[in-house]
């Protein structure tokens, strides 16, 4: 689904790379958490998927970015926007219009749709992010966290099989961003839409995650399951705030009280806790 | 601020005012300005005033209107007093009439175009704007505008706040220190609003904006026989001040 | 002390922001102010500099009403780091941006420049001295939002949202920072929803929601218990979730540490399974 190789990237005016020598392939179905601390280029990466990057940044880029079949270099941002949705940070900027409804129909109306069709998606993806009573609700009048989700529903109802969600819940509260976690990985489940998510908060976005990405200053760490990710050297990957469970349980597991690999949620942790203490 | 940004944001309805076509309650705000400036007396334009006041009735927006009669008051009176004096120490004829006449047609400007706005969804307006076959870049560009000022408001409180915690004064009577003083709040405001400025460029590319010639649009601007009648009504009230301004002699009320 | 004798707030007729709030901040505290968005946290201490006036009841810094001392006067005392340091930055160069509110504050020429050496040391951001704040990157202009109002030396800090986009690494930097500032007996106020980032502080937590405290006591009372977690919309922290069903083979609750987590397992697993 997306295939990159060998990505170089240097923002205009920079003195140095942005993204240094990147390969990634992810199939169709994964949900990829992307880890990394602060200016590693996880923002850099995500602009690259749907084409922000080259072609409304500029910048010096060479390699090969390919979504969903498309060649990422030959196709404006514009056009890719049917295949791979983008949801920022902020959620407030993504929201221009008076009321939820017109402003997941900008992009069905920048695809020429017929107004029906545009009307019987609006509903669809309202239901699928499960806001569908805030249809005509004005997005300054909702909380951070459904405006966020009025955002993703705007990108899903361009029926995207890609989304790629740039650390969606850093202006929200505990209990909105695991709300939002959970609506992700219900797209994921159910819809099938293959995700990439940039996040901080690892204990909230790992369980749902098939697969862990760890960037650092431009390039890529680590690769692969995030329990076996975890349970190695924590040494490298302190910049990246592993969850306290998995440390724990990393710091047991070397001391042989209860078998690796790590757990990424405390019911996980101690259910495993439970059976060793029977064994 | 003396005019609060508030008096000219869009108010929530359902009324017969907001169902309106927005052409048409454009064109009326219209009909209300040009009566403005043909009629230059007192009365007349006591009379046009005072003839919005059941039309915000209708529309739910009496409270908003009179808010921002309020506002604009304070500038009416300097426009009177400037006028007042000129005309004193010049030759014209009827200086307290001509006064009064040039401050309430600064009011009915103000005042009509804010029953426009209380009333007209930015989205409708875009709507239009664009039906008057202007490019939809320009309208979008027009609601931006409009539903971002809200935000900016909020924004330039919460910069304002950040620097007076910081000892910054605002209070004061040397000008030239205030204005000077303004810079803190200014120079944030405009670096977020270009920052802002480019995360919704951002967005808007990744939501396909110019994918296609021809976009589609999910509401369409439907003229009903409501807007005809309202239409009719307004066309009316032009040939009436019209004729009053051709074939009336005003009498002047005061002075 | 900042005081608040029954306070309540709102800033359209007939929605209340705050209502009824009634507390104390003493001298050498550390607090924290925890609720979800929207529960009144940054209203709340808008009201400890005098940007907001009580609509009902009266706030008192150092037995002042802050109805009658100016934002000027009263940020004086309570240096106020908001959450946007976008909101702030303003300067050419970094040390202007940290000499901005000393000139304000009417400090003299050599206390500005030894003023802002200091906190750009106490910071680490003597290398960004000459840099203009807006190239920084985010993580950076937070500090110097915060090392331009330390370098006036209020007795009250109050920080809203530090953590918000910031990383590990920097969290935990600033956690040892405040703790290190609060010890040496400055009177600490952190804004936040940030469970983990609180959870390793010492510190007392206000929690809030819907405009009224409905909490307050040590980390290890208010982050250990369930149901105000749930009533303030926040997450118990991770190993409390490990350690509340353990509490009943004799564990603690109030675990927060890996390293004390580890330990406590550690002597404890192998005679628990050998009983």
């Amino acid at each position: 689904m997306i295939e990159i190789e060998e990505l170089v990237y240097t923002y205009p005016e920079a003195g140095k790379p942005a993204l240094k020598d990147v390969n990634l392939q992810i199939r169709k179905g994964e949900f990829v958490v992307l880890a990394g601390p602060s200016g590693c280029g996880k923002t850099t990466l995500c602009r690259c998927l749907n084409g922000l990057i080259p072609h409304f940044y500029g910048g010096d880029l060479s390699g090969k970015i390919q979504v969903a079949q498309l060649d990422v270099l030959s196709h404006p941002t514009r056009e890719l926007a049917q295949h791979v949705g983008l949801v920022f940070q902020n959620p407030e900027n993504q929201l221009f219009s008076l009321t939820v409804e017109r402003d997941v129909a900008f992009g069905l109306e920048n695809l020429g749709l017929p107004p029906a069709e545009i009307r019987r998606r609006i509903d669809w993806a309202l239901e699928a992010v499960g806001i569908g009573k805030l249809k005509d609700s004005a997005p300054h009048e909702l909380s951070g966290g459904e405006q966020q989700k009025a955002a993703i529903a705007c990108v899903l109802a361009m029926r995207p099989s890609v989304m790629v969600f740039d650390e969606p819940t850093s202006f929200l509260d505990p209990a909105s961003a695991k709300s939002i976690m959970e609506t992700v990985a219900k797209l994921n489940r159910e819809l099938g839409i293959t995700v990439l998510m940039v996040e901080h908060r690892l204990e909230m976005a790992l369980k749902h995650a098939s697969r862990m990405v760890v960037m650092e200053k431009g390039g890529i760490l680590a690769d692969g399951d995030p329990r076996e990710i975890l349970s190695g050297a924590a040494e490298k990957l302190r910049g990246i705030g592993i969850p306290k469970v998995a440390e724990l349980h990393r710091l047991l597991a070397e001391k042989n009280l209860i078998p690796p690999p790590v757990s990424l949620s405390p019911e996980e942790f101690s259910a495993k806790l439970m059976e060793a203490l029977n064994r | 601020m003396m005019i609060h940004y508030k008096s000219f944001k869009f108010k929530k309805g359902f009324t017969l005012l907001h169902r309106l076509d927005p052409r048409v309650k454009f064109f009326l705000a219209c009909v209300n300005v040009v009566g403005a400036l043909v009629l230059g007396k007192t009365l007349p334009l006591l009379v046009i005033l005072a003839s919005m006041l059941p039309l915000t009735v209708v529309g739910r927006i009496t409270k908003e209107w009179l808010t921002v009669l309020k506002g604009a008051s304070v500038f009416a009176a300097v426009i009177f007093a400037l006028n007042f004096f000129f005309s004193v120490v010049g030759v014209t004829g009827r200086p307290l009439d001509f006064s009064i006449a040039m401050a309430l047609r600064f009011l009915i400007l103000i005042s009509s175009f804010s029953i426009f706005f209380l009333t007209t969804a930015p989205d409708d307006f875009s709507l239009a704007v664009q039906k008057a076959r202007i490019p939809f870049d320009v309208s979008f560009a027009l609601t931006m505008a409009m539903r971002f000022v809200p935000v900016l408001a909020a924004e330039a409180r919460s910069i304002a706040d950040a620097q007076r915690s910081r000892g910054l004064e605002l209070e004061g009577r040397n000008l030239l220190r205030r204005a000077k003083n303004y810079l803190p709040i200014l120079i944030p405001l405009v670096a977020n609003s270009l920052r802002r400025s480019m995360e919704l460029a951002e967005a808007m590319e990744s939501r396909g904006y110019g994918v296609k010639k021809q976009r589609t649009s999910l509401y369409s601007l439907k003229f009903r026989r409501t807007d005809l009648a309202a239409l009719g009504l307004a066309v009316l009230a032009l040939f009436f001040i019209v004729f009053t301004r051709i074939y009336v002699k005003i009498p002047t009320i005061v002075g | 002390m900042i005081r608040l004798e029954k306070v309540s707030f709102s800033y359209l007729p007939g929605v209340e922001v705050l209502k009824d709030v009634t507390l104390e901040v003493r001298e050498g505290d550390f607090l924290a102010v925890m609720g979800e968005n929207g529960a009144g946290k940054t209203t709340l201490i808008k009201h400890f500099n005098g940007l907001l006036k009580p609509t009902q009841g009266r706030v008192l810094v150092d037995d002042v009403d802050t109805g009658s001392a100016t934002v000027a006067e009263l940020s004086r005392k309570v240096g106020l780091v908001f959450q946007n340091p976008d909101h702030q930055l303003f300067s050419e160069t970094v040390e202007d941006e940290i000499a901005f509110a000393l000139k304000n504050f009417g400090f003299n020429r050599a206390e500005i420049e030894e003023r802002t050496d200091q906190v750009l040391r106490l910071l680490s951001l003597e290398e960004y001295r000459q840099a203009s704040p807006l190239t920084l990157s985010g993580g950076e202009k937070k500090r110097v939002a915060l090392a331009s109002v330390l370098a006036w030396d209020p007795k009250y800090l109050i920080i809203d949202e530090p953590t918000i986009g910031q990383d590990y690494e920097q969290k935990s930097n600033l956690r040892k920072f405040l703790s290190e500032i609060s010890r040496e007996g400055r009177t600490v106020v952190v804004v936040t929803h940030d469970v983990e980032f609180v959870a390793e502080c010492s510190c007392k937590i206000l929690l809030m929601a819907a405009g009224r405290v409905i909490a307050s006591g040590p980390v290890e009372e208010v982050l250990t218990d369930r149901e105000l977690i749930k009533k303030g919309a926040l997450t118990l922290p991770q190993l409390v979730e490990v350690f509340d069903p353990l509490s009943r083979l004799g564990f603690p609750k109030a675990v927060f540490g890996v390293e004390e987590a580890s330990e406590l397992l550690m002597e404890n697993l192998r005679r628990l399974k050998r009983g």
